[in-house]
């Protein structure tokens, strides 16, 4: 292999994607963006006007070429097509008044989701670019077409065109810089000019430039993983081993720059791949240099079965240890049985892959939307305190459901009521955007690869996936559950303060009452700690949540899915509700994923895995996760990644859905926060995503430290 | 159907025995240590432990307390350890969680239930109960009753014990414990008299006595500068003389208990040189090349 050692090029691909942005001509830039608008624009069709667009976009953008790369895909990507989306999205966006300004007190949120999606990997590996259009020409040769069909076919064939000549130009542009590097780019571009890739580099190259196609140029941020990319290697690195075209230190070199290019690239979203679909001998190279490079991305989900071998454990372990804990553990049987639950076929959930953060989707196969809403639980049980308000608005958000609640079981039915009219209310609103989609987002890019889109003849945005699904996330279940059995023990049981005097306790942000928020607080079980009495209720709201929204039909012919997660929204969602009968004061951050709230797991690590894993995940097929945070203490030596091992396999066995591990001493994070300079490659598992600590702001800092002391 | 004062259950112990398990602490103790970590576990009694800090001065001590030992002088709470009769009320009320009542009785059916939640966790890890103390062979027709229910459950059992007990204390449970967790202190007599108050013969004859029986040992070497650092040698030759010892574990002596004696009001006898790091690494590894 003619290449020059990672090693000598690492700092120059480091920053190469950044270093364009210093580049580039605005006025040229902005001068291409609109030629390819009038171009878009003229079209009688919009979804062919996309099409031409994107070819118009690779025949003459600028091109940048890093001669220490051996991958070629820069571009300058400030003005693309993607830019046309925007504007068709500001043209066909209508929202209801009464639910936007519910959304903006905090209730819940409802909007598209254009940024989750994958291709079917399959395709673009077995057919290549030029196989995918020589597929779009063979389907325009049908007569019988309509002429929605015909367009579609034509977008694909004119987007593909487009990523054709985009290789091309490469290639040229490569071989002008005279570098080994750039030498060897050029000869895997010019073999995916003309077919498949049939070495480890050529399906390495192709991967850059599908995504910069898709993810750059048609859309943004909008392709959320590699796919399970030890089994999509594996057949290129065979072929490159038995015929002698690399031997494995060549195979690691080239997994270094592959993996280090993702790394490098500024992107918002993360850009996971998942490994264990097969556990193969590329899993352990591919795993094994991504621990020594030691860096945030790409992030990594790892398949989980009782197949999934001790080796594997043991390698990633020992990185999450050493604080690289870019890695998600998901239980392979839960998700397929998730997906199931939401009628995907068994055979099409058995492909499953993550996208984004842990949310599953049927490969090749299903649109599943996984952001496009959000329920703030916990705010249901203030609304329902002060008759249909915020404690702090006049605005009315809910139902007036009266003082006069004699029950406890008269008061959560009246939260569960407020809980369905808000998802019934994002679903509406969801819907009807989603019925603008295929005036919004024509993605011919993204399609072709979808094998019923071609089948068919239709954009994925105009339902042509198999699955055309839509998600809603409910989070803050530890503070709405600790809330709830608050109430439930001091207001109907212990008797020991009423509703109503609760609720202006609760409006004074518990001012001159201490004695009574530590009694709230401490006195009375918390989420977690798995007290029977308390998880189930849990398992009842979460139950309900999912009545409320797995299987509703969406605006696309799909059905929805809810989530358990809650990323970073606990901070800002969090500010927006008041005090709570748990103990919290108003506007601190509400409870995160599926953890207990802040310090309230009082029974440790097995206790709260104990507690959480009693409910039936597959009824959240949108994807739950559980945050484990371990003193460095408890796992040091061998025994430790013993340790790390068995408590995962024992969440998985018990049925969890996800989990991930910070090792960290609440001490460090600290003195990090202190010494930011020090610090800098302090990695910390933050909900989705891995990030440098010191990026984090002081909340999600203090969020963290205060989560991990327990 | 015996009871036994327990004062801590602990759960994801890692550090007592293999895997993750959780751990009995039994009160009651015929050695004081004069670095004991876990002074609550002297005494065979239940005690109240106020620790002042957490206390937010909300009074609701004072209210159910029938001894009057608590009250407030000048925004200052003030207990007066010598009315308490360690009835636990107080700790029931006390919201800063400053009060904390150590040593409650169980009957092996009210504990077991207990053991068994974290089971699964057990047999992933080549985990499962430990019990501890204080010395828990002070309680030995307890241990055996429960490490019978441990071993009907099918469940992995270690007991940890300083070893100043009657060899009948060990014929009880021998039969039901997996592994022993043997702690050795020092060689020299006076050294041991010195350190915890007793005598070490009877330690050593008990260590043989279970090694002869062809149980797996645990060695367990609390590490205390200035104290038994001058041990090492005798030590690591006493184990030579073994044959069922699997592990030898160095403990790093550690003064983060200062704050339980201040609670307990008892004398806090914690030595204040804390061992580094590299001597305990060393100390370590001497032992297991003397093991290999």
């Amino acid at each position: 292999m003619e290449i020059k050692s990672f090693k000598h090029s690492k700092t120059a691909i480091e920053d190469q994607y950044a270093r364009i942005n210093g580049l580039v001509n605005k006025d040229e830039s902005q001068k291409l963006y609109h030629e390819l608008r009038n171009i878009y624009y003229i079209e009688k069709s919009k979804q062919v006007g996309k099409g031409k667009a994107i070819k118009y976009y690779f025949e003459n953008v600028r091109l940048f070429i890093n001669p220490d790369d051996i991958f070629a895909d820069m571009a300058d990507i400030s003005n693309t097509p993607m830019r046309l989306r925007d504007e068709e999205y500001q043209k066909y966006k209508k929202y209801d008044d009464k639910a936007v300004a519910i959304q903006k007190e905090g209730a819940f949120w409802a909007d598209c989701d254009f940024g989750h999606t994958m291709p079917d990997w399959n395709v673009v590996f077995n057919l290549g670019i030029t196989g995918i259009i020589k597929r779009a020409e063979q389907y325009l040769q049908n007569n019988k077409l309509t002429e929605s069909q015909m367009e579609f076919y034509l977008s694909v064939k004119y987007a593909y065109e487009g990523i054709l000549i985009f290789i091309k130009r490469l290639r040229k542009e490569a071989l002008a810089v005279k570098s080994e590097n750039a030498e060897f780019a050029a000869k895997n571009l010019e073999a995916l000019s003309k077919g498949k890739p049939t070495t480890l580099a050529e399906a390495m190259q192709l991967y850059f430039i599908y995504y910069m196609a898709q993810s750059f140029v048609e859309s943004y941020n909008n392709l959320r993983s590699l796919g399970a990319l030890d089994d999509i290697l594996y057949p290129y690195y065979k072929h490159d081993i038995d015929n002698g075209i690399c031997d494995e230190e060549d195979v690691r070199e080239l997994i270094r720059y592959f993996l280090f290019k993702w790394n490098s690239m500024n992107i918002t979203a993360n850009i996971p791949f998942n490994l264990c679909t097969n556990t193969n001998e590329l899993t352990y190279l591919i795993l094994e240099e991504y621990v020594n490079l030691n860096v945030p991305d790409p992030k990594i989900h790892v398949k989980c079965s009782a197949q999934t071998p001790d080796k594997v454990y043991k390698i990633i372990m020992e990185s999450i240890r050493h604080g690289n804990n870019s890695f998600v553990f998901m239980n392979d049987e839960v998700i397929k049985k998730g997906l199931m639950h939401i009628g995907i076929e068994p055979e099409d959930a058995k492909d499953y892959t993550i996208i984004g953060c842990y949310e599953p989707c049927a490969a090749g196969k299903e649109i599943p939307c996984t952001l496009n809403g959000r329920i703030n639980m916990p705010m249901a049980v203030e609304v329902v305190l002060n008759g249909g308000k915020k404690f702090n608005s006049e605005n009315v958000i809910g139902i007036d459901f009266g003082k006069s609640f004699t029950s406890f079981e008269m008061f959560y039915n009246a939260v569960k009521e407020q809980l369905k009219v808000w998802s019934e209310m994002a679903i509406r609103e969801i819907n009807a955007i989603e019925k603008q989609y295929p005036n919004i987002n024509h993605s011919p890019v993204l399609s072709a690869t979808f094998n019923s889109c071609m089948e068919e003849g239709k954009d994925v945005y105009a339902g042509g996936a198999k699955y055309n699904n839509s998600s809603i996330c409910a989070f803050g279940i530890a503070t709405i559950v600790d809330e709830l059995i608050a109430i439930k023990k001091a207001v109907f049981e212990d008797k020991i303060i009423t509703l109503s005097e609760l609720t202006d306790v609760l409006k004074n942000n518990w001012n001159g009452s201490e004695v009574l928020r530590k009694t709230m607080q401490d006195k009375y079980p918390k989420y977690g700690n798995n007290v029977a009495e308390v998880d189930e209720l849990a398992n009842d709201l979460m139950s309900y949540m999912s009545d409320c929204i797995d299987n509703k039909p969406n605006g696309r012919g799909g059905v929805y899915r809810m989530g358990l997660f809650s990323i970073d929204w606990i901070i800002d969602y969090g500010k927006q509700l008041g005090a709570s009968a748990d103990g919290r004061f108003s506007g601190e951050p509400i409870s995160k994923n599926l953890s207990a709230s802040v310090g309230m797991d009082k029974k440790g690590v097995t206790g709260i895995i104990n507690s959480v894993t009693k409910f039936d995940y597959s009824l959240a097929p949108n994807g739950s996760v559980l945050d484990l945070h371990l003193h460095p203490a408890a796992v040091s030596g061998d025994e430790g990644i013993g340790i790390m091992t068995s408590l995962v396999k024992t969440y998985l066995s018990k049925g969890g859905f996800a989990v991930h591990i910070n090792v960290m001493n609440p001490e460090t994070l600290k003195k990090a926060q202190k010494n930011p300079e020090k610090y800098k490659n302090l990695q910390v598992r933050l909900c989705g995503w891995n990030v440098y600590f010191t990026d984090l702001n002081v909340e999600m800092q203090n969020n963290l430290i205060k989560s991990m002391e327990r | 159907m015996s009871k036994a004062m327990v004062f801590d259950i602990k759960r994801f112990a890692v550090h007592d025995g293999d895997g993750i398990r959780t751990t009995v602490f039994l009160k009651g103790c015929p050695l004081k240590c004069l670095w004991c970590h876990n002074p609550e576990g002297i005494s065979p009694k239940p005690q109240l432990a106020y620790y002042s800090h957490k206390c937010i001065g909300c009074g609701e001590c004072i209210n159910v307390c029938p001894q009057k030992a608590h009250k407030i002088e000048n925004g200052m709470h003030i207990f007066a350890r010598e009315l308490c009769t360690n009835c636990g009320k107080c700790e029931r009320v006390c919201l800063g969680n400053a009060l904390k009542l150590y040593g409650k009785k169980y009957t092996v059916q009210e504990i077991l239930p207990i053991l068994l939640e974290d089971r699964e966790f057990y047999d992933n890890s080549g985990g499962g109960v430990t019990i501890s103390g204080g010395e828990c062979l002070l309680h030995a027709d307890f241990c055996k009753e429960l490490l019978m229910e441990l071993k009907k459950e099918n469940i992995h059992t270690a007991v940890d014990t300083c070893g100043f007990v009657p060899k009948e204390a060990f014929d009880k449970v021998m039969p039901y414990t997996d592994i022993f967790l043997y702690d050795i202190k020092a060689i020299d007599e006076n050294i041991h008299i010195k350190c915890t108050g007793q005598s070490n013969k009877i330690i050593l004859e008990n260590l043989k006595y279970i090694d002869d029986s062809g149980k797996n040992i645990e060695v367990r070497i609390p590490y205390v500068p200035g104290y038994n650092s001058d041990e090492k040698d005798k030590i690591i030759n006493i184990i030579k003389q073994f044959n069922n010892i699997t592990k030898v574990r160095v403990l790093a002596y550690h003064n983060y208990a200062g704050s339980k004696y201040d609670a307990l009001s008892m004398e806090n006898t914690l030595p204040s040189t804390i061992p580094s790091d590299e001597a305990v690494e060393q100390f370590q590894k001497e032992i297991d090349q003397t093991l290999m």
